[in-house]
């Protein structure tokens, strides 16, 4: 391999699984700011609890 | 991404101090059990990701890194237990040494450190997954399909995706679980609304009907729409704020023959049914010793699994491998499941009885209302309790947690205590007393009421509307997020299920040139079938070998991480890997992992000697590439089959006079030899099934035979006219032979030093001839230039060419014509 040939890198699935799922959930249209937090919280937070799901899921809603 | 050039371990597990050099290519590790191969695996990977998976993890213990990994005599000492490896960077192309000390397990010393090397180490790091033993292989193929998809997402790095499914689908139920509640208190408002108007149907034009007439009677304006924030009270604020608290007889009456109703109810005979059969359910589930504890349990590991984060436990702070911890309490709730079918099926019948309890509550509060403000005060305690106690009743019941309450609360639930009945007497009593209002009075109390309870129904409304508006949502992401992780994994398993299949008939071509194999991922499962031999599709464990079982098992995570690191798979620890694999199927399975994966390093642990030559035959494994352990000790660790530590170590006993020891280490050690030069050489050896040869049957054949190909190279130069070749390699052959005949003549007192037991006659100087004359005649089997042992190659069918490693001796064996 050359010295300046990029490292390869192994495939990251869940990354690739999170960036599909927001890709569907826009084609969906649900609403946009759902869209922005669930990505916010998946591929840019790496957080993955229940906890964080739900506040992205229902932003400050208050549960019924 | 990396490959390894060398290792050197000091007081590392069962190592003193140890150094292998790989040079950067696939090497192979081989020795008895307990000799110390494994300690190498360890090593390693504790040198590039600061953990062992042997010593962490589920069924572990007691056992940790930090504890265990020094060696035994330095456990109070883990900073002397360091490997340091060197490595290459291809990418970068830079040579790297990282140390790592057990004392500091997560902080590695890495020369040069640089961002470009410390994020490839960090890529290394988060794929510990390069060492596979044969405890992980046999995992993935012999789990069930729920266990199985488990093994391979954390291989995958899929517990994450796992982690964020199970996370939305609780959601989901958790939010839909709350809807059939929310219903019911909508029905409760919906019921008292249209007692307080007195008409049987909701519609807007009912109630605007009933409300008008009304408003008429106290000459207000009649109201023509309604909208969410209407009043039907708009106009009479100022009078009814003006008015005391009174019970409003009319609606007081239809209230009171409404809780007497949901008492009854509750007292009925279908509810009574209904109980007595669930509270039978809830005994039979309590005596399942497992099942009573797993309902609650199950509840507690389902809630602490999604608060397992960071490296820490947050009560103790004791460090965890959060994706092992994650593993096994996932794996302890897939046990509860059954319980949780039983639980699922007795809360369905639980909904109509907590609905009664949820509506007599409702009731009962509406008259401990009218009881406050009777003149006089009215005391219904009783009332008050059994309200109260309706609403702890359903509350136990949804929560599900203590069984014995449940059946208590189900065996009591069909008596209503008669001081309730008695309390609701006497406030009818009171009501029926009340003075007929007038006609606005009447109005003026219709309107209160009516709007009250229109208040508290658009409240309940609402938030029946917004748990369905949530449940909806949670539910539509959760099926989204399922679709798309399993088209993704289905992709993937599908790739992974044709290479896997392609891997597997390479190694089986033989007898099985048709096999295939389905991979089927399905909500957090991972089903795997083979094909038998023609008669369709099975569980790997069904009909195949624990061999065919093994091979499976390599060549699924071969296939798996060719598919998930791609050019990346640059490195891979086997640690005997096969055990159970004939011998002709680990000379394939040698093959397969030269031709399939040429820029992948492997380092192999095997405690089969036949293996070790298979890799070195297929070229798997270079000449030099590979170390045989031949015993260990708890003070000096493994000890390797190298020539100079041998010879050395003869030396050594020889200097000490101990030629008992010098004798049968050289015997040991040219058994050894004998064995490897026999098949190096292709020499003729009679045959014996239990593959036990002597020296005697080896080494004259080894040595005859070189000899014999000497001759037969020398009459190819001569065939080729080539005289100068002819006569080097007579020369060869005549020097080859004084060096056999100076071992033959010494030879009796080898074999008198170990067989006869005559070692106390010999002195260091009557065997120092002994080991001088078999280290010469060893030396005569191999290269000049190199020192590598001489090979006939190929090493099946017609020879063709003695020679070695570095190629320097090539001695053609064809004649012309050949």
């Amino acid at each position: 391999m050359p010295p300046d040939a990029p490292d390869p890198k192994a495939t990251d699935v869940p990354a690739l699984i999170f960036g599909q799922f927001i890709s569907k959930l826009q084609e969906a249209k649900l609403p946009s700011e759902v869209v922005a937090r669930l990505n916010e919280t998946l591929l840019v937070d790496h957080a993955f609890t229940e906890a964080s799901l739900r506040s992205a899921i229902f932003g400050g809603q208050d549960e019924p | 991404m990396i490959l390894v050039d060398s290792i050197n371990i000091r007081e590392f597990r069962g190592i003193r101090d140890l150094t292998l050099d790989f040079k950067g290519k696939t090497f192979a590790v081989c020795g008895p059990n307990g000799t110390g191969k494994s300690g190498v695996v360890d090593a390693l990977e504790f040198a590039l990701t600061g953990t062992v998976s042997r010593l962490s993890g589920e069924g572990k213990g007691e056992v940790s890194v930090r504890q265990h990994g020094p060696h035994v005599d330095y456990r109070n000492n883990p900073d002397k237990a360091r490997v340091k490896v060197t490595l290459t960077i291809p990418s970068l192309a830079k040579t790297v040494t990282v140390e790592r000390s057990v004392k500091t397990p997560a902080t590695a010393r890495v020369i040069p450190s640089e961002p470009a090397i410390l994020a490839i180490l960090r890529e290394v790091q988060e794929h510990p997954e390069f060492v596979l033993s044969r405890r992980e292989l046999i995992r993935y193929v012999l789990a069930t399909p729920g266990d199985r998809a488990r093994e391979v997402q954390v291989l995958l790095h899929l517990d994450r995706v796992e982690q964020v499914r199970v996370g939305l689908q609780k959601i989901a139920n958790s939010v839909e679980r709350q809807i059939p509640l929310l219903t019911g208190q909508t029905k409760t408002a919906t019921d008292n609304l249209l007692r307080a108007l007195g008409i049987t149907e909701l519609t807007t034009e009912n109630l605007l009907a009933v409300v008008n007439a009304q408003r008429i009677i106290l000459g207000l304006p009649s109201q023509i729409e309604l909208t969410a924030t209407s009043s039907l009270k708009d106009g009479l604020a100022a009078q009814a704020a003006a008015r005391a608290l009174t019970i409003p007889k009319a609606q007081a009456q239809a209230d009171i023959k409404a809780a007497r109703d949901a008492l009854d109810e509750i007292a009925g005979a279908s509810i009574g049914a209904t109980a007595a059969e669930v509270s039978k359910e809830v005994v039979a589930l309590a005596a399942e010793p497992v099942s009573a504890t797993s309902v609650s349990t199950e509840n507690f590991l389902a809630t602490g699994l999604a608060l397992i984060e960071g490296e820490m436990c947050p009560f103790c702070d004791t460090s965890w491998n959060p994706e092992a911890l994650r593993a096994r309490v996932q794996a302890k709730i897939e046990q509860l499941k059954g319980a949780a079918r039983k639980r699922k099926a007795i809360e369905k019948k639980l909904s109509p009885i907590q609905s009664s309890l949820a509506k007599a509550k409702a009731a009962l509060e509406t008259l401990l209302r009218y009881a406050a403000v009777a003149k006089p005060q009215i005391v219904m305690h009783a009332a008050s309790d059994f309200a109260e106690g309706c609403h702890a009743a359903s509350q136990t019941l949804a929560a599900f947690t203590s069984l014995g309450d449940m059946r208590t609360i189900l065996d009591a639930l069909p008596r209503v205590p008669q001081p309730v009945r008695d309390a609701i007497a006497e406030l009818n009593a009171v009501v029926l007393a009340l003075p007929e209002p007038n006609k606005q009075d009447a109005a003026r109390e219709f309107l209160t009421v009516a709007q009250e309870r229109l208040d508290v129904w658009r409240e309940a409304k609402r938030r029946q509307k917004t748990a369905t508006d949530q449940a909806q949502r949670a539910r539509q992401i959760s099926d989204l997020y399922n679709a798309t992780s399993d088209s993704v994994l289905s992709g993937l398993y599908a790739q992974v299920q044709k290479d896997f299949a392609a891997l597997y008939r390479y190694i089986n071509r033989s007898d099985e040139q048709a096999f295939g194999a389905k991979l089927v991922p399905s909500m957090g499962k991972l089903g795997f079938d083979v094909d038998f031999y023609g008669r369709g599709y099975f569980p790997p464990g069904a009909y195949h070998s624990e061999g065919h079982q093994d091979s499976m098992g390599l060549c699924l995570y071969l296939a798996l991480m060719r598919h998930l690191q791609g050019p990346a798979f640059t490195i891979a620890v086997l640690d005997d890997v096969l055990m159970s694999v004939d011998t002709g199927h680990r000379r394939e399975v040698c093959a397969l992992l030269k031709k399939e994966f040429p820029n992948t390093q492997f380092i192999i642990t095997t405690h089969d000697p036949v293996w070790l030559r298979h890799m070195k035959t297929v070229g798997l494994v270079g000449g030099k590439n590979g170390v045989q352990f031949r015993t260990w000790n708890v003070d000096r660790g493994p000890m390797p089959w190298l020539d100079r530590d041998v010879w050395a170590e003869i030396d050594g006993h020889m200097q000490h006079n101990d030629v008992r020891a010098a004798a049968a280490l050289l015997r040991h050690y040219l058994e050894y030899t004998a064995s490897e030069l026999c098949h190096f050489l292709r020499a003729p050896v009679e045959f014996r099934s239990d593959g036990q040869y002597q020296l005697g049957e080896l080494l004259p054949a080894a040595a005859a035979h070189l000899r014999k190909l000497y001759r037969r190279a020398k009459g190819v130069a001569d065939a080729w006219k080539q005289p100068d070749t002819a006569a080097v390699l007579e020369a060869r052959e005549v020097e080859f032979g004084k060096l056999v005949a100076t071992s033959q003549l010494e030879n009796w007192q080898v074999n008198a030093a170990v067989h006869f037991n005559a070692w106390e006659n010999l002195t260091k100087d009557d065997f120092a001839p002994v080991a001088k004359a078999y280290r010469d005649l060893v030396a005569g089997f191999a290269c000049p230039i190199c020192g590598d042992y001489l090979h006939v190659s190929p090493d099946r069918e017609t020879a063709e060419v003695l020679r070695c490693d570095c190629g320097k001796t090539m001695i053609n064996l064809l004649k012309k014509g050949a």
